[in-house]
């Protein structure tokens, strides 16, 4: 970069209102200069970065239950998370509607009873101090022995390393989880969470178990439905296709126009490919492709149509 | 050219967003909730993008910069739209998580792990190649590492330049600094940038394959 360098021209740019003359001279620098492309390459870069995906919309649902609770002192409400969660899943499918989703929340919560709350000893989710965290002196080998929770063993934490937030919240929930007396069984919101949080920490058969236990135990559920997602999820990639299949159809037959169907399609269509059922397959990715043809999912389900990655069903 | 705002919300929800502002700032605790929920989709990917997209602390910083955001709004006078003040609380709270992290972390890479290098899980994005997708994510890798190690004003100039792609008119105005003390800043960091990226071998033996 020197003194030459069309540096403002390189932030308007940005912005579309280059003219045609303008565009061009931009171009021929950054054909040859170097550091400029670097430059447009980072903006790039970060502006292709960091998309949340629909597979977020609990990690959302949990930051704001987290997040509203510590600055109101409420505990989390169990069906307001899901609604939070379903809110967070629109938004993410629609570029331009997270506000919409939100909106839709805030109305429906003024037209609506408020769902009963949880127990306030046992909160869904953390509650964290707003003030920023001090910074935290680096002694690595401080903090794994101080976990003391059931499941610290099963965890893998580096030898000295110090464990991330993250994952004290997972030794929180789960170890939660598996400290529960046999007699006590665990309150719904528990156990989706706790079974959504081994599932991220990659513990899948400690969260088959949980969502197992959950479906069973309330079958009518909003949590016993998005877990049929989950769990379909786990046992597909356990090689388990025939159970995973069971496990999307209960919810694309349940879930009318809910925010997962289409992630239910996805793993039904792999289900059956991995079933070896090729027409059923078939037609799996042709019903994703028409009820949701701008999902993650698309062009995944063109590929496999053979109708290429641009190609419109 | 792609705008740097991953999740652009409508003219029409950027005032919605203000208007949730506006009753949350007035007491209303449902509107709290509904602000949160809108506000976090954009502020995710801003977290996302400073920590690296496979950071598992996401959440925890997520949750941390919406009880900022919260904190934040009676500053919030309506100058800039709510989801650009909103992301740039997201910005700064991860800025400063990362750099706890990374202290607690970088005795780590003293033994020879890149804990940033795992955490980075670039998108999938079907217009690069797999060789563009690692020179990406090592130009992402690099910018956080500068931005770990800048003083803290040049390190929020970088950022907003390129993590929020703000020009330099926009940042002056969202820092309330004349121009030319954001082209300062700038300056000093893109050239903090360049020493950190050139002293990368296998990233200049990409860009050699690249060009090749």
């Amino acid at each position: 970069m020197n003194i030459s360098c069309p540096q403002a021209l390189l932030g308007v740019r940005r912005t579309g209102q280059l003219s045609s003359e303008e565009a061009a001279l931009l171009e021929d620098h950054l054909q040859s200069c170097t550091t400029c492309a670097l430059w447009e390459s980072l903006h790039d870069d970060f502006a292709k970065g960091g998309r949340p995906q629909a597979a977020d919309e609990q990690l959302i649902a949990n930051a704001v239950e987290g997040a509203f609770s510590a600055r109101t002192g409420r505990a989390p409400r169990t069906r307001r998370s899901w609604t939070l969660a379903a809110a967070a899943g629109l938004a993410l499918a629609i570029t331009g509607g997270l506000a919409s989703a939100g909106i839709w929340i805030y109305r429906a919560t003024h037209n609506t009873p408020t769902a009963p709350t949880a127990a306030p000893d046992r909160p869904t989710t953390r509650k964290i101090q707003s003030q920023p965290r001090a910074p935290e002196a680096a002694t690595p080998e401080a903090t794994p022995a101080k976990i003391a929770v059931p499941v610290a063993e099963q965890l893998t934490v580096a030898p000295a390393a110090r464990a991330s937030a993250r994952e004290r919240a997972v030794h929180r929930r789960v170890g939660a989880a598996e400290a529960q007396p046999a007699e006590t069984p665990l309150d719904l919101a528990t156990l989706f969470a706790s079974a959504n949080e081994a599932r991220r920490a990659g513990q899948a058969e400690r969260a088959g178990e949980l969502y197992v236990e959950l479906q069973r135990r309330f079958p009518e559920s909003r949590e016993s439905l998005l877990s049929l997602v989950s769990y379909g999820r786990i046992l597909l990639d356990r090689g388990q296709p025939e159970q995973a299949l069971a496990q999307f159809e209960r919810h694309i037959k349940a879930a009318s126009g809910g925010v997962l169907v289409a992630d239910a399609l996805y793993g039904k269509a792999r289900a059956l490919t991995a079933l070896h059922r090729e027409a059923d397959a078939r037609r799996c990715w042709n019903e994703l492709l028409s009820r949701f043809p701008d999902s993650i999912y698309a062009d995944t389900a063109r590929a496999q149509l053979g109708q290429g990655p641009g190609a419109k069903p | 050219m792609r705008n740097a705002e991953p999740v652009q919300p409508s003219a029409e929800s950027a005032d919605d967003l203000a208007e949730l502002a506006r009753q949350v700032l007035a007491g209303d605790a449902k509107a709290m909730r509904a602000f949160l929920a809108t506000a976090a989709v954009p502020m995710l990917s801003v977290v996302r993008r400073v920590l690296g997209s496979g950071n598992p602390e996401a959440e925890d910083v997520l949750q941390e910069a919406l009880i900022g955001l919260l904190d934040a709004l009676p500053r919030f006078r309506g100058e800039s739209r709510a989801v650009h003040f909103a992301n740039r609380v997201a910005l700064f709270t991860a800025m400063a998580a990362r750099r706890r992290w990374r202290t607690r972390t970088r005795w780590i890479e003293d033994h020879g792990l890149d804990v940033s290098d795992v955490t980075d899980v670039t998108d999938p994005d079907a217009s690069l190649s797999p060789l563009e997708a690692t020179i990406a994510n090592r130009r992402r890798q690099a910018l956080r590492r500068v931005l770990d190690d800048l003083p803290t004003k040049s390190a929020e100039v970088l950022a907003m330049h390129f993590v929020l792609g703000y020009r330099v008119e926009e940042i002056a105005a969202a820092l309330g600094v004349p121009v030319n003390t954001v082209w300062s800043r700038l300056r000093v960091g893109k050239e903090a940038c360049l020493r950190r990226i050139e002293k990368d071998a296998q990233f200049t033996d990409d860009l050699a394959r690249r060009k090749g």
